[in-house]
């Protein structure tokens, strides 16, 4: 076996299985839907036992976890926080807020930016205003198994 | 004391000010709609007259109105049990140039709390209070027209994003 070959395949899947179960997550916090991020990292769903722990820090992140109404004004912003991450780094989404401007939507106000994937590029969107628990630990199980490879888009692959 | 006896009193001290008493709202609270220009004397009186002490701006609230602009103050008091609602109309005329924006005298020296209150709306329904238009930076920089009015018309587009679902999976 060459020693290229062996890097991709043996230690790739080490390192992605490391990264997978190893992402520490910095939130905006924004809006309601925060309030269930933090119930999802409480003692009753504990996210943290998918390695998925809070940092402060967004130098210390591997996953920034957007949540709530994103303005105009606060956009840049966002924007920073996610360029001050190093890589490799992924993006949820999570709520109607940030996937798509949900209730303060372009067609009523003036100031909210129409989804978090106008700014960053975002991996995994949650639906629901606010999602429960289980689905922000569902979109979590979905980046992890995208970070390994073993991603569940087979539906649409049919 | 009774609405009654605070019109009394400001009809003594600033003539011709009241224009009249109006229900508020659903509730059963009284407004005293009051002509804009005699704000300041108004506003002196229930500040200062001894029965009175009307000395805490509450809120201030602004809402448009066909082609007025109506500016509601909330007013209590820390001394006395007494709160009352004041009104004011200003006429919008649109296509205004910055010169031409309604104008309402200013009451931050009054209540001082009313300065930011006055700074926030001056911003957001393009109203010059005390004859200066604010800033109170609460849009971002470089922002065009006054979003609460009715004839604001949306953005097509904000610093690079386009303001509208249009364009991307979930249109
Ligand atoms: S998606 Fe709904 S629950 Fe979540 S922040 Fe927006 S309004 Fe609140």
């Amino acid at each position: 076996m060459k020693s290229g070959s062996f890097y991709v395949s043996t230690v790739g899947r080490v390192l992605k299985w490391a990264r997978a179960n190893s992402l520490w997550y910095t939130s905006t916090g924004a809006g309601c839907c925060a309030d269930e991020v933090l119930n999802a990292s409480g003692n009753r769903y504990d996210l943290e036992r998918f390695g998925c722990v809070p940092q402060v820090d967004a130098k210390q992140a591997d996953l920034l976890i957007i949540t709530g109404m994103i303005s105009y004004k606060a956009a840049p912003h966002l924007k920073a926080v996610y360029d001050s991450m190093p890589s490799p780094k992924y993006v949820i989404a999570v709520g109607a807020c940030a996937n798509c401007g949900g209730m303060f939507a372009p067609e009523f106000s003036y100031s909210a930016v129409p989804g978090a994937d106008r700014i960053i590029p975002v991996d995994v969107y949650v639906p629901g205003c606010p999602p429960r628990p289980e689905s922000i630990m569902n979109g979590l199980i979905a980046l992890q198994e995208k970070i390994n490879g073993t991603g569940r888009n087979h539906h649409k692959a049919q | 004391m009774e609405l009654a006896a605070i019109i009394t009193k400001l009809n003594k001290a600033a003539p011709g000010a009241v224009l009249q008493k109006a229900r508020f709202g659903r509730g059963g609270a009284q407004a005293i709609w009051i002509e804009a220009r005699a704000l300041p004397a108004v506003a002196a009186t229930l500040r200062n007259d001894p029965d009175l002490k009307l000395d805490w701006l509450e809120n201030l609230s602004v809402a448009q109105l066909e082609d007025a602009l109506v500016i509601t103050y909330f007013l209590r008091s820390r001394e006395t049990p007494l709160c009352a609602i004041l009104r004011a109309t200003v006429t919008l005329n649109e296509n205004e140039s910055p010169a031409e924006l309604p104008e309402v005298p200013s009451v931050r020296e009054i209540w001082p709390m009313a300065r930011s209150m006055e700074r926030e709306s001056s911003e957001l329904f393009g109203i010059r209070f005390g004859g200066e238009l604010a800033a109170a930076g609460i849009l971002p920089k470089g922002w065009r027209g006054f979003p609460l009015r009715k004839s604001y018309v949306f953005p097509q587009e904000v610093f690079g994003i386009a303001h509208s679902r249009q364009g991307t999976d979930h249109a």
